[in-house]
């Protein structure tokens, strides 16, 4: 960890913008916006950025919603799970409201933070951090904003060095030796640079203002990465990139999640919930009030991570279990990740398979694992790894059969008999 | 109904949580019983403060004066249960110097008739009085609805015993109707197996009576004095509990009620327990985790628990870790305690802060023949190990053993 930058985080506050939709998550973002996806048993992805937030001494976050924000609104409260609370303390929920302008939506991240900047204004804070709930990472801001006060910089990108063969997935940033920004490129198909930006900005408050009215009043542009960095360049603003070394994951893809999940659970894995201090609102989904994790006479478990109030009477290995989640005599859960108060019936079997909150798995079915390995048909792009995705309250019938890559929508009762063997590739229901 | 009332009757608790008992030995030196964990990472008094919140009663005054520390952090202002806001409260209740007369609580009634101010204050028309110690899930919504319907100045609760009948309870009889016909207080010889579970329903006024006449006659105990008081002048009921109750009050009976856990008689998850997750860091814990070649089973795991050896039948508050290769077998290990690599335990109730070195022995069964010592504190040969002890590689602790806290401990011969 680094060590307590010379920087009073009270001069700072933070916006997180929180309104991403990540519809590459499928029927995980189904009526819950990215940030509000779960993550690691009892942890949702935002977590992570609040933690940060709260252990790099911020006092203040606002967090911008538009997309099916009730999720976050609940969980996000007042802040108090991450210490927000107090006279000067607060995580406030900022939803949008409507403007000057008939379209009231956030048309992009420099949008979203110009349309809040009475919040800002009313803090009237020196720096100003800009975040999103979208990454699985552990960073100390206060040394972010201690190298962008150092670098008198008017703004500072953090930025983390990827493989140069992935580099072209990102924006990417062009810097000279002493780390000052000289070009932009994004999503380049010939990379020059390896330095990814991880979507985490600092600005000085008075340069954010002069610049945001510049680029969405008056210019009508919408984003950071897009508009608002490469013309501050332009016009010979200072810009400094601040270099991260630690884990830093967009799990905003089937693949990227399950993976992430799979390899928490490693010994010796960089993702360390521990060690991070990650805080989650356990006052949520009566997280809170559920006993310890209750593992019986015939229970085995392998490498795996089990949360309060599970009960555990089968075999799980290499799994993460949600807060609630029931594992029946004889049943076998392998290498997947169960939602809170997902119950597996005696003798079923899931392996490779993500399932939502509630999802029943019937006596005897067989959840992934088993069917050749191609591609979701109706969603090539978003499951193409070889795991079953099952949405919020879906039902598994007894000794049905979910083959790879299926898509089970929420709230989707398969009918037991014929019906009940769902192919590779397939996606039964639909979003309403 | 009170007379005249269309609403709930004002009601306040008070909750005795001062008592500590010797016969938990080491565990209760420096907290008292009702702050004891237990379930992992709940305390005992979570329970009757669980049951007050289900029951809606918002007003709590928590009667403590042992070591009331460990009680202050967990209760706090009473957040967990709900207890604040306006027209609610929870709030420890210290014994104070009073004008005259000696300053510590002398008996359970004249804790709650030192305070009967808080009770004046919230113009409560009746009182429930409860131990902050006993492990149940009571529907108190129907023990008031129970006394209120007999018109009844005072209403016990009662539970039969069956083969669990000791000379630790005050019994009686009842009527068809309920009314208490006889009461005996710690007979040598109980005459009946229906035992005072000291839950106590009373309208406010004829108990400030009672409790002034006993005080007066410097008796200071519910059983003993304010019952039969009562008894003679009043209307006093008996109301016949019938669920899973708990009373542990020695290391044997704590060893069985977490028994009764592990067998599925309590079940937390249906009687929803709340207690304080930011004491005793559950809040900022992540899930258990269970290493590849653990084996795990017949136990409850709380949250930060890290197991990479064999733990069967046994109860782990948060953030104990269990090293490869360790085996922890029918024992309760408390909050942050370390068994290493190769150690044992069996038969154990370990404190916080505990670390067991790699290949230590702890407890096992009692042997053929074997008794535990006469000042022995359990009869079950349970192993005792206080709070922040050290216990080397080396260390060979027999069945029965109590080690008081922060020793460090190198070999007992």
């Amino acid at each position: 960890m680094t060590p307590p930058a010379a920087v009073d985080m009270r001069n700072s506050i933070a916006i997180l913008l929180a309104g991403g939709e990540g519809s590459r998550l499928n029927v995980l973002v189904h009526r819950r916006a990215k940030p509000a996806v779960p993550f690691g048993a009892i942890y949702r992805i935002i977590d992570f950025s609040l933690s940060n937030a709260m252990h790099s001494g911020l006092e203040r976050v606002g967090v911008l919603t538009q997309y099916m924000p009730y999720s976050l609104a609940d969980h996000v409260g007042l802040g108090r799970a991450w210490g927000f609370s107090g006279r000067t303390r607060e995580a406030k929920i900022l939803p949008p409201h409507t403007g000057q302008r008939a379209s009231d939506w956030y048309r992009g991240t420099a949008d979203a933070v110009f349309r809040n900047m009475s919040y800002v204004r009313r803090h009237h804070p020196e720096f100003v951090l800009i975040l999103s709930g979208d990454h699985v990472y552990r960073m100390d801001y206060a040394a972010m904003v201690a190298d962008h006060a150092r670098a008198g910089a008017d703004a500072t990108i953090a930025v983390l060095e990827v493989p140069i063969e992935e580099a072209s997935n990102f924006g990417t940033i062009l810097t000279d030796d002493t780390n000052r920004i000289v070009g932009f490129e994004e999503k380049p198909p010939v990379p020059r640079s390896n330095l990814a930006s991880m979507g985490v900005y600092v600005f000085t408050r008075k340069v954010l203002e002069q610049e945001i009215e510049e680029t969405v009043a008056h210019q009508g542009l919408t984003d950071f990465g897009k508009h608002v960095f490469p013309l501050m360049l332009q016009s010979g603003r200072h810009l400094q990139a601040h270099r991260f070394h630690g884990y830093w994951q967009d799990v905003g893809t089937i693949r990227a999640y399950f993976e992430a999940h799979m390899e928490m659970l490693e010994p010796g894995s960089r993702i360390d919930l521990r060690g991070w201090q990650i805080r989650t609102n356990w006052n949520e989904h009566r997280g809170g009030d559920r006993p310890p994790a209750r593992f019986g006479r015939s229970a085995e478990v392998d490498r795996s991570i089990v949360a309060q109030g599970a009960r555990i009477s089968g075999t799980v290995r290499h799994s993460v279990l949600s807060a609630g989640v029931v594992v029946e005599e004889g049943a076998v859960v392998e290498r997947s990740i169960l939602m809170h108060d997902v119950h597996v019936r005696a003798g079923a079997r899931v392996r490779e398979a993500i399932l939502d909150k509630q999802v029943e798995v019937g006596p005897g079915a067989v959840v992934g694992g088993e069917g050749p390995l191609e591609a979701n048909h109706r969603f090539p792009l978003h499951l193409d790894g070889g795991q079953v995705l099952i949405g919020k309250g879906s039902c598994v019938p007894a000794d049905a059969m979910i083959e790879r890559n299926s898509i089970l929508f929420p709230f989707v009762t398969l009918p037991r008999g014929d019906h009940s063997h769902i192919r590779a590739g397939q996606t039964i229901g639909d979003i309403d | 109904m009170v007379e005249g009332q269309t609403t709930h009757p004002r009601i306040v608790a008070m909750v005795l949580a001062g008592g500590r008992v010797g016969e938990l030995s080491v565990l209760t030196l420096a907290r008292p019983k009702a702050a004891m964990p237990f379930a992992g990472h709940y305390r005992i008094i979570d329970f009757p403060l669980s049951n007050l919140m289900h029951a809606g009663i918002n007003h709590v005054g928590i009667l403590s004066q042992y070591r009331p520390s460990s009680l202050i952090d967990h209760v706090r202002v009473g957040e967990s249960w709900d207890f604040i806001g306006l027209e609610r409260g929870a709030k420890i209740l210290p014994p104070f110097r009073g004008a005259e007369a000696s300053d510590w609580y002398r008996g359970n009634a004249d804790a709650v008739y030192r305070n009967l101010n808080y009770i004046h204050d919230l113009g409560a028309e009746l009182v429930i009085v409860l131990s902050g110690d006993h492990i149940y899930r009571m529907d108190f919504l129907d023990l008031i609805r129970f006394h209120l319907e007999r018109e009844a100045d005072l209403t016990i609760a009662f539970k039969r015993m069956g083969q669990r009948v000791s000379q630790r309870f005050g019994y009686g009889r009842l009527d068809a109707d309920g009314r208490l016909v006889s009461y005996e207080e710690k007979p040598a010889h109980p005459r009946t197996d229906l035992a005072s579970l000291t839950i106590y329903v009373a309208r406010v006024g004829p108990l400030i009576e009672a409790l002034e006449r006993c005080v007066r006659l410097e008796s200071y105990e519910f059983g003993r004095h304010v019952v039969p008081q009562m008894m003679s002048t009043h209307r006093v009921f008996g109301y016949e509990f019938t669920g899973y109750w708990a009373y542990a009050r020695t290391i044997d009976l704590y060893f069985e009620a977490t028994g009764d856990l592990i067998r599925g008689e309590l079940d937390l998850d249906a009687w929803q327990i709340r207690t304080n997750l930011y004491d005793g860091g559950v809040a900022s814990s992540p899930p258990p985790r269970i290493q590849a070649g653990a084996q795990v089973r017949e136990s409850l795991v709380s949250p930060g628990c890290e197991i990479e050896g064999t733990v069967i039948g046994s109860v782990l508050s948060p953030g104990v870790r269990v090293g490869p290769g360790a085996v922890v077998r029918d024992s309760i290990v408390f909050h942050r305690s370390s068994i290493e690599a190769g150690a044992q335990l069996e038969r154990v109730i370990m404190d916080k802060d505990v670390r067991v070195c790699s290949g230590a022995r702890i407890g096992g069964p009692l042997g053929e023949g074997m008794t535990p010592g006469a000042d022995s504190p359990t009869a079950l040969g349970i192993t005792v190990i206080g709070k922040g002890t050290v216990l080397s590689s080396s260390s060979r602790i027999p069945p029965g053993s109590v080690l008081p806290p922060g020793v460090a401990h190198e070999e007992r011969r």
